[in-house]
């Protein structure tokens, strides 16, 4: 396990870069989710509410 | 092409493409980081730092396919008015600047214990710098006009005109005297690195493209419902 983290001394460097990777991939996948939901939720929102049928029972 | 110009019909076939893209990139990110750690030997030269390529390589890769994807948006909304071909280079910005910031990163963890150093001006990795300028300024200009019809274009125009530093990308390597190897993968003799070696380059490759389906249609969603936001905002002030 030591040597899987350690790679003959350049560790560091590869684990450093996977970590990079990994955590700029998650930030923006994470970052469009959020503002894409936050945008929807706006549009819902600001839509125009339909009127409701009247029904049999409204006066 | 117009078919999907519809933004209701674009939305359900995303939404019918997203769980199979999802589903390819899980799969493939778990094989390729299998392969990338377990199933492929050190390098002869380099030892164990060639693990990095794994991930610069795709990474590069899709720096320079992002940008392939914005520039053609803008052609298509330059020649036949394609009302989401612009939200599409829009989308795309981001994830080709992520892309080429990362090769940028893991190029220079890869460069200091392959070459001594962090980085170098040669060709290679100035032509990058550039391409990743060129990603800043288009989602600045964006970003600085109001107007969108006029931010598209702008942008657009940019992005078409960087379109020339991709073959300086590309040929970098054989024109100008650099610290980086010639091209090994894509070749007109096939490739010159060993099968071992190819097999999770590979895959990481397909995990990275799928990864930019499963972001480009969630921010091509997200382009959609701010257009239907600043149309809603409209028609409010207009009464």
């Amino acid at each position: 396990m030591t040597d899987l983290f350690d790679m003959g001394s350049v560790g560091p460097f590869v684990w450093g870069a996977y970590g990079v990777t990994a955590v700029g991939l998650v930030a923006l996948l994470v970052m469009s989710l959020r503002a894409n939901k936050a945008a929807a939720e706006q549009v819902e929102r600001m839509r125009p509410k339909r009127r409701k049928k009247p029904t049999a029972g409204d006066n | 092409m117009h078919r999907f110009a519809n933004p209701a019909q674009f939305n359900r076939l995303a939404d019918k493409i997203l769980p199979w893209a999802k589903l390819v990139l899980a799969a493939c990110l778990i094989y390729g980081l299998y392969l990338a750690f377990f199933g492929s030997p050190p390098d002869r030269q380099q030892g164990e730092s060639v693990r990095i390529m794994y991930v610069h390589v795709p990474a590069a890769w899709m720096a320079m396919f992002c940008y392939l994807v914005v520039a053609g948006a803008s052609f298509t909304e330059f020649v036949w008015r394609h009302p989401l071909a612009i939200l599409a280079g829009k989308a795309a910005a981001p994830i080709g600047a992520t892309f080429t910031a990362l090769a940028l990163i893991t190029g220079a963890l890869w460069g200091k214990p392959t070459w001594g150093t962090y980085w170098q001006w040669d060709g290679r990795m100035t032509s990058v710098l550039v391409l990743f300028f060129l990603y800043l300024g288009y989602m600045a200009i964006w970003r600085s006009m109001d107007e969108e019809e006029k931010a598209g274009r702008a942008a657009s125009i940019l992005a078409l005109v960087g379109v020339i530093n991709l073959p300086i990308i590309k040929f970098s390597v054989e024109w100008w005297n650099t610290l980086h190897q010639p091209a090994s993968v894509f070749r007109l003799d096939g490739p010159t690195i060993s099968g071992e070696m190819l097999w999770p380059l590979f895959t990481m490759a397909i995990a990275f493209k799928a990864y930019f389906v499963v972001v480009f249609l969630y921010r091509m969603k997200l382009e959609i419902n701010r257009r239907k936001l600043s149309v809603l905002r409209m028609s409010r002030v207009n009464g």
